[in-house]
């Protein structure tokens, strides 16, 4: 998958490619429960980046235990995000984000910024290919 | 797509490209193949002060931050 989510959430259809290791982790894998995911549901919005791209992902709840995730992106002219873009690209159908684990894993969450032990929902993506 | 399109292939008329059109230039190209596949895999989330943190597989670290999106 490319992005699904930019994601994966591009979601780009990129942020997937094969399960991570996990190393640097600070705790074992634990079972989730379905009210984790709720702490996701909404809309959210890239920073503009200098290409004058912005991606926006609506993430909604499909069922108990997962949420269904629709990206657009959006292309400005001349590096800002101010306007109508010139451009849209949405995907045909939407993906489908399930929580299979949480973790503590020590990340680096900014650039040039200390590792912090944070715990992550581990998720597998699916993406139908359009009808 | 919402802009003017048209569709461009590659010298063996393979791997077409549907393409924004901006003042009769192909501005932005997309792989309809790379859009229609589909497909599935793996990754992180991570929520916090309304920041939501996608995170990808990583070979040295286990995983890194792709992108940092904003509740709106």
């Amino acid at each position: 998958m490319k992005r699904f989510i930019t994601v994966c959430i591009a979601m780009t259809l990129a942020a997937c490619g094969g399960g991570g290791a996990g190393n640097g982790g600070t705790g074992a894998a634990a079972a989730v429960t379905p009210k984790r995911l709720e702490a996701y549901l909404g809309t959210w919005q890239s920073n503009c980046s200098d290409n004058g791209v912005r991606q926006t992902l609506v993430i909604t709840r499909a069922s108990e235990n997962n949420v269904s995730t629709m990206y657009r992106t959006d292309y400005h002219m001349g590096g800002l995000c101010g306007g109508t873009p010139y451009a849209t690209v949405t995907p045909a159908v939407a993906a489908t984000l399930t929580n299979t684990s949480t973790e503590t894993l020590n990340v680096i969450l900014t650039p040039d910024s200390a590792a912090t032990a944070v715990t992550v929902d581990r998720i597998t993506v699916d993406a139908p290919r359009p009808s | 797509m919402t802009a003017p399109e048209t569709h461009i292939y590659d010298a063996n008329g393979q791997s077409p490209k549907k393409c924004a059109m901006v003042n009769g230039n192909p501005a932005l190209c997309i792989d309809e193949a790379e859009v229609s596949r589909g497909g599935s895999g793996t990754g992180a989330l991570y929520v916090r002060d309304n920041k939501l943190y996608q995170m990808v597989p990583e070979a040295v670290t286990g995983l890194r931050v792709d992108t940092v999106m904003t509740r709106l």
